[in-house]
């Protein structure tokens, strides 16, 4: 199953409060969808004109109406402005099935820059005129660990009449794309630096607004967590197996319940001696079968802090890769899928509730709910399952 | 000697990491007899034994702080010849 990571960044106007640029996502059944769209000059005018067409695309998409019918509607409406003969605003949408398939439509954006296996991929786009306006369509396919960029023109431009004659242009960018690729998959360090540069070439003072949009495309969007004993043991064999059988990546949180899975798979788990433990977290480890084996109650109310830092999305905490406790782990893991199941086990362990614990330890489900309402928060679709 | 360290919950909240510390600063000569590793959770704290515990070869130990643990371990040694 293919999904995708997506991740953006805009440098606005010089002077501007607000950016020209806007960018949503969306959702249907089997595909995810991505839609930049650049509005006609800068400041609140073109924000609000741009935030007008990716609101009318994204919420014809999520009432069910083919993407098809959503890109003739826009086509035919976009008033073009008269003294400049250009339409108010531009849009890109990128549609990611499941099965790998991407479709592009391309409204006088710049074109979106593909990598596929590390190389410069050529789209072959079609051409359909709708209401005078010259839409490009493609489709396509792409495999985990392949990449789309997505920008305005703001980012081509960058450096010209200054630096450079016409701007850094799309070929400059795809190279020094192709490059990064070479020492870095990390979809936030790969958009931020090249805006960065983008706003370098602008001299720090951008003559437009720049918006890149970095699509990584990922495999097992789903993630499993199974935390805590069933509370029946005679029903530890089912949960074991449906956890080992869930397609996608399997996360546990418990020592206990760690042990379960071990005994039942006839394992052992492998905590790893040189596991980060930063801010006082027990160490991580390995099961076979399992992506990753942490400590309960401690981890998840770690885990729950940083889901809390996070106010729009899971990009805004930097997290140094080098030196990762559990939590930071975890938050990794969770933050490249859109499906989250849980199996919480509701056997209380009975050691926590002596009085002896120098530590406030809520119970589990508490802490679920927590952490449940902030994925949520966050845009991921999240399942429970009590055991 | 095989000595394993119980790093879960409740054994890490009663200081499992410092006793972690405390046996990587043994001395040299102590270190080369022992081979450290991590246990989730032995399951024998549920109302049994007292956190932290660790587990030497197959006996366990409750109640293990910094302080002791390296006497806990010296005993072990007298107490089972050939631990080592």
């Amino acid at each position: 199953m293919i999904s995708a990571v997506v991740y953006k960044k805009s440098i606005n106007h010089y002077g501007e409060e607000v950016c020209g640029d806007n960018f949503q996502m969306g959702r249907t059944k089997d595909s995810k969808i991505i839609v930049l769209s650049d509005g006609l000059g800068s400041g609140i005018k073109a924000s609000i004109l741009s935030i007008l067409t990716t609101e009318i695309i994204s919420t014809m998409i999520e009432k069910g109406v083919e993407i098809e019918e959503v890109v003739n509607t826009i086509a035919s409406t976009l008033p073009v402005c008269k003294v400049r003969g250009i339409a108010y605003s531009t849009f890109t949408i990128a549609q990611i099935f499941r099965n790998g398939t991407v479709k592009i439509f391309n409204y006088d954006n710049p074109l979106p820059i593909v990598l596929k296996h590390g190389e410069l991929y050529k789209i072959n786009f079609q051409e359909k005129i709708i209401n005078d306006k010259k839409i490009k369509i493609s489709t396509f396919s792409l495999n985990p660990d392949d990449f789309i960029f997505i920008m305005s023109d703001g980012i081509v431009h960058a450096g010209l009449g200054n630096l450079m004659d016409f701007g850094w242009g799309t070929e400059n960018i795809s190279n020094y794309l192709k490059r990064m690729h070479r020492r870095t998959r990390d979809i936030k360090y790969m958009v931020d630096n090249l805006v960065e540069l983008t706003d370098s070439y602008y001299g720090f003072k951008p003559g437009d607004d720049a918006t890149l949009v970095g699509v990584k495309i990922t495999e097992k969007p789903r993630a499993v967590i199974f935390t805590g004993p069933p509370l029946d043991p005679k029903t530890d064999n089912y949960y074991v197996n449906k956890f080992l059988n869930f397609e996608g990546k399997k996360i546990i949180c418990g020592g206990t319940t760690s042990n379960i899975v071990a005994r039942v798979i006839g394992s052992e788990v492998d905590i790893k001696v040189d596991s980060g433990t930063k801010g006082n977290l027990p160490p991580y480890g390995d099961l076979k079968g399992v992506d990753i084996v942490t400590e309960g109650v401690l981890t998840l109310k770690a885990l729950n802090s940083i889901l809390t830092d996070c106010k729009m999305n899971m990009f805004e905490v930097d997290i140094n890769e080098k030196d990762m406790n559990a939590a930071e782990k975890l938050f990794l893991l969770l933050r490249d899928c859109d499906e989250i199941q849980f199996f919480i086990g509701r056997k209380v362990n009975a050691f926590y509730h002596n009085p002896a614990l120098p530590f406030d330890m809520s119970i589990r489900s508490n802490l679920i709910r927590d952490i449940v309402k902030n994925l949520e928060r966050l845009g991921k679709e999240v399942k429970l399952e009590y055991c | 000697m095989k000595i394993k360290v119980c790093v879960g919950t409740t054994c890490h909240l009663m200081g499992s990491a410092a006793v972690i510390e405390e046996i990587n600063n043994f001395p040299e000569e102590l270190m080369n007899k022992i081979e450290l590793s991590y246990a989730t959770c032995f399951d024998v704290c549920h109302g049994m034994m007292k956190p932290p515990v660790i587990r030497i070869n197959d006996k366990f130990f409750e109640n293990v702080e910094p302080e002791n643990v390296k006497e806990i371990i010296e005993n072990y040694m007298k107490e089972v010849p050939g631990a080592d």
